[in-house]
């Protein structure tokens, strides 16, 4: 066995240093004649006589050299290696043509390499846990979060899972230890969590069953990376402690190295534990994502049809009634893709464009292929009269366009690994798993088959056509004949017209996504943006509530029922802030406009009656100090804004839009109306007078969001002292620049108490753009892959149009000798170019429109049927069609009649 | 049967790896030669089979070549047993008396 391997190694080895070893063959083989030709001599033949012997004895020299070739190495692939060594031969003799379609091919190829690498490492690479195919995120019709005590219930009863667990939302924290303090970004989990996964702690232990015990809960497990760059990776932080927001927690262990759970900029997890002395405790804090691993041989489809049996049942544990709607509908889907969200339609998208880019480059140089048949038509035909059967010499072609669709694909992995991180800078930042990106052997083999394949596709066509010219006529003609036939063209125009067909499909779809980016561009807001900055001011969690004090949940948030120190600290800061040089205007609130982090105000509403089994109303809620209202420029519609008696928490004021006016009382004065929030109700749709708040104001609509979402309700709550968040946002507007105002801030912060961090300091400018970075991001690179096409798609108009020309030198100086006029001459190259164009373009834009259902849940506010798009892009074609016929008419109108007559 | 014998498929290896043994490196041209003498001129070797049939041996293994000078000067090929090919030849004798001694019993005339 191994002597055979040994055998096969050697041969293979020998078949790639082919020169070499034939010659080792011939100077062996001859070597034998002649001593068999000298032993012939001695024995008193004639040299030819003994020559023939010589050659008898052996059984034919070629017989035998061909016998000891198949020997020595492997016959296919030596066949293959001469193949390979011809068209490299071949691709030198030709440098221009080579060096066009190599890199015309490197562009398409670059560009799928860069894709299918963003594609493979954000929806196709398996999440690093065990057999991670069997972790599947659940959702709700009504939630994406949960109360830990469903999580815990829906895990006791089903038995499609094996285990399920939560994880809250990524949060920051302040954490103090021995150092300077920090912010954090860290999540808890329920105990289970991490075993859930499958994955094992690359130092310490996860937490255990005690860490659900409220008061024993005090541990945290830290990410590698924190772990590295805070205790530098040292074991010895096992043990210590460290105040997570004014909590003392002990590490007690370390994630693996690959591990960033649940989030990719996690640095702690802390356990959910449940307070048994309280029966609301499990029930009423909404804010864990479910997630679970599929018990052996469950399929998702049978895990989520119990869960929904069990909701009937389990429904019933809260301890007060739920809505009947509520979690009337659960979905399981897998985690991979839960977590990739809303990434992997605009990943495909743009896959699919450069799979057209790709397209566009292989018809390209396809091509130009097909022109260079034609020059070696003669090379060909001698070829086949020689013997070369036509099999034999479709297989020469493809092997060429083979070896140029390699050569195209290494240069498009170099050029796609050197371009990579540009490619993830342009990527917006929540993308998930964008650390992750990098390109791996999955991604060099795929580039390298589909090099290949671009090979096969491009040289297919070509390769029939010259193996079975027609070899008499083309040996007898043997040079061009007087005009160029229509028929020679018609695979070439057929190419050029497919490749601005597909031009314009992407320039199209970039159109349109742009035309889209821009409407959202000039929706308007409904605040002011200018000159103002925005800085989160983030004080321990544990700064608005006194030691020990019973925690309420309200509005999707905690907040408690006797205050500790926070409003004395934000109350100062207000005051301060407006003393800051250069600044105006200063308000605080707990949610930026356009931000993505509004809270939830569920509500009841005057006249508006509920029964139990119905969802409460729901609203945008933020708590602004009365400033807020002027510095974002919002315009009062009726009533009254806020003001420092609202502030101090003697009224029960609330001021609300347009949109929420409009909806709960059309054609009725909204101000003096109630409302109730009822997120921490007991008993359902109870109205009680004495917790309701009265609507003082109406206020226009702002964006919430998104730029392209509908206005929503909104409701705007004094910041009083107790309600006060441990983390505020500063609103300052003035003259002085960014910097200096966040200057100014730090020092106003640091006068109040120097522990408190100032952190990410932006425009609102900034926040809006940052809004809308997803879609700018696909546009951006839509846009980019759209001049790729266009300007391959004008390279391969130009070179078919060229070769025409050239092909009808003789034709065209036939004509201009009898008497037609050089414009003439001009005019029918020009002709021909925008008819390529135009078909090009009609067939392109159909395309688009049945395409139309693909695109269509990009755009906003432009239909696939945009004027505007389908007048611009065969406009931009037909100058496009103008700029490549330009040279090659040129050259036709300076035809010389004598010297074109006179040619070969 | 004529006079001169042609080589049995799978023997000529045999023949070439003792050969070897017995007189050392050689070229393809006089192990050819050596054979033929060898058996008396009772078999008529297909030189050119031979060439073949040594790579196949180098290639596994059993012999290995260097180029080197024939007799007249000439650059020619030299082939030598490696210590595995000096192995098979020892287990190959062993083998091939034991397949003769048993097929010699079958074709002894009968009645002894």
């Amino acid at each position: 066995m191994m002597r055979k391997f040994r055998a096969w190694m050697i041969r293979l080895f020998a078949t790639l240093q082919m020169r070499r070893t034939r010659a080792e063959i011939d100077t062996e083989l001859s070597a034998h004649i002649a001593m068999s030709t000298e032993d012939g001599l001695r024995a008193g033949l004639s040299a030819e006589e003994a020559r023939r012997r010589a050659l008898l004895q052996l059984g034919g020299e070629e017989q035998t050299r061909q016998a000891y070739r198949d020997r020595a190495m492997v016959p296919l692939f030596e066949g293959i290696a001469q193949d390979v060594r011809f068209a490299l031969r071949q691709m030198r003799k030709a440098p221009v043509f080579t060096l066009t379609a190599v890199l015309t091919l490197a562009l398409g190829i670059g560009a799928n390499a860069i894709i299918y690498t963003l594609v493979d490492s954000i929806l196709l690479r398996p999440l690093p846990y065990a057999q991670q195919d069997r972790l599947m995120c659940v959702t709700g019709n009504t939630f994406v979060i949960a109360p830990k005590g469903w999580i815990r219930a829906l895990g006791e009863q089903s038995h499609s899972f094996s285990s399920l667990a939560g994880y809250g939302d990524d949060t920051e924290s302040n954490i103090t230890g021995s150092d300077i303090p920090e912010r954090v970004f860290g999540a808890s989990v329920t105990v289970n969590a991490l075993d859930t996964l499958g994955i094992h702690p690359a130092l310490g232990r996860f937490f255990s069953k005690d860490d659900e015990v409220f008061g024993q809960d005090h541990d945290v497990v830290l990410s590698y990376g924190y772990w590295q760059r805070r205790f530098a990776g040292t074991p010895s932080a096992l043990g210590r402690t460290l105040r997570i927001d004014g909590v003392s927690r002990r590490i007690i262990g370390v994630l693996p190295a690959d591990v960033h759970f649940p989030y990719a900029d996690t640095e702690f997890l802390i356990p959910v534990s449940y307070n048994r002395a309280d029966v609301y405790d499990p029930w009423n804090s909404f804010t864990l994502h479910i997630f679970g691993r599929l018990a052996p041989g469950v399929s998702p489809g049978q895990a989520q049809a119990e869960l929904r049996r069990l909701r009937g049942i389990l429904v019933h544990q809260f301890p007060w009634q739920m809505p009947d709607n509520w979690a009337s509908d659960m979905t399981v889907v897998p985690l991979l893709e839960s977590e990739t969200g809303d990434m992997r339609p605009r990943l495909l998208l743009l896959f699919g464009a450069v799979g057209l880019i790709l397209l566009i480059a292989c018809a390209n140089v396809a091509n130009m292929m097909l022109a260079r048949a034609t020059s070696r038509e003669r090379e060909i035909a001698i070829r086949g009269a020689l013997g070369a059967s036509s099999r034999r010499l479709i297989q020469q072609f493809l092997s060429e366009s083979i070896v140029l669709g390699i050569a195209a694909g290494i240069a498009g992995l170099a050029a796609a690994f050197a371009s990579l991180r540009i490619f993830v800078h342009l990527l917006p930042a929540g993308t998930p798993r964008i650390d992750s990106i990098s390109l791996h052997p999955a991604d060099i083999l795929f580039t390298l088959s589909a090099s290949v394949l671009a090979g096969l596709l491009f040289g297919v066509i070509p390769s029939i056509r010259m193996a079975s010219l027609n070899l008499l006529e083309s040996l007898r003609l043997g040079s061009r004949g007087l005009t160029g036939k229509g028929s020679r063209f018609s695979a070439s125009t057929i190419l050029v017209v497919a490749q601005i067909a597909l031009s314009v499909v992407v320039v199209s779809a970039a159109g349109l996504i742009l035309h889209s980016l821009y409407k959202l561009s000039q929706v308007d807001p409904g605040f002011h943006t200018g000159r103002i900055v925005s800085a989160e001011v983030s004080l321990d969690s544990a700064a608005c509530t006194r030691p020990d004090a019973p925690q309420i949940w309200v509005g999707g948030s905690t907040i408690f029922s006797t205050r500790g120190p926070c409003s004395a600290f934000f109350t100062a800061l207000a005051a301060k802030m407006n003393g800051i040089p250069g600044v105006e205007k200063a308000a605080l609130t707990d949610a930026l406009p356009l931000d993505g982090q509004d809270g939830n105000y569920a509500f009841d509403a005057e006249n508006h009656p509920r029964s139990a089994q119905a969802n409460a109303m729901f609203a945008t809620g933020r708590t602004v100090t009365p400033e807020y209202f002027d510095l974002l420029g919002l315009k009062l519609v009726r009533g009254r804004l806020l003001d420092a008696q609202d502030s101090s928490g003697a009224t029960r004021a609330i001021v609300i839009n347009e949109r929420m006016a409009q909806s709960l009382w059309p054609n009725e004065n909204p101000i003096g109306k109630h409302l109730l929030n009822v997120v921490d109700e007991t008993i359902p749709a109870v109205w009680y007078p004495a917790r309701a708040v009265e609507v003082v104001g109406v206020v226009r609509n702002t964006r919430d969001g998104s730029l392209g979402d509908d206005y929503s309700n909104q409701v705007y709550l004094p910041i009083t002292p107790s309600n006060t968040q441990p983390v505020l946002f500063a609103l300052m507007r003035g003259p002085a620049t960014p910097a200096e105002i966040a200057d100014g801030l730090r020092r106003a912060v640091s006068e109040i108490d120097s522990q408190v961090p100032v952190t990410r300091v932006r425009t609102l400018n900034e926040v809006v753009a940052s809004s809308v970075a997803a879609p700018r991001a696909l546009a951006v690179l839509l846009l980019g892959f759209g001049a790729l096409a266009l300007v391959i798609g004008a390279v391969g108009v130009y070179s078919l149009i060229s070769y025409i020309v050239s092909w009808r030198v003789r034709e065209i100086g036939l004509r201009l000798a009898l008497g037609a006029q050089r414009w003439q001459i001009v005019m029918a190259v020009v002709r021909q170019s925008l008819l390529l164009a135009g078909s090009g373009c009609a067939a392109g834009l159909l395309a688009t429109i049945a395409l139309s259902r693909v695109l269509r849940s990009f755009l906003f506010e432009v239909g696939v049927l945009d004027p505007l798009t389908l007048c611009a892009v065969p406009l931009l074609m037909l100058v496009v069609a103008l700029a490549a016929a330009w040279i090659p008419a040129r050259r036709a109108a300076a035809v010389d009649p004598m010297i074109a007559l006179r040619a070969d | 049967m004529g006079g001169k014998t042609d080589v049995w498929q799978g023997t000529l290896a045999l023949m070439v790896l003792r050969t070897l043994e017995t007189i050392g490196p050689q070229h393809g041209y006089g192990l050819a030669r050596r054979i033929e003498q060898t058996s008396g001129d009772r078999i008529q070797l297909n030189y050119g089979t031979l060439y073949p049939a040594l790579l196949k041996l180098e290639q596994e293994g059993y012999v290995r070549s260097r180029w080197g000078a024939s007799d007249n000067n000439r650059k020619a090929k030299f082939y030598e047993l490696t210590k595995a090919g000096q192995r098979y030849v020892r287990k190959a004798t062993a083998e091939w008396e034991e397949t003769t001694a048993i097929l010699a019993r079958f074709l002894a005339p009968a009645g002894e």
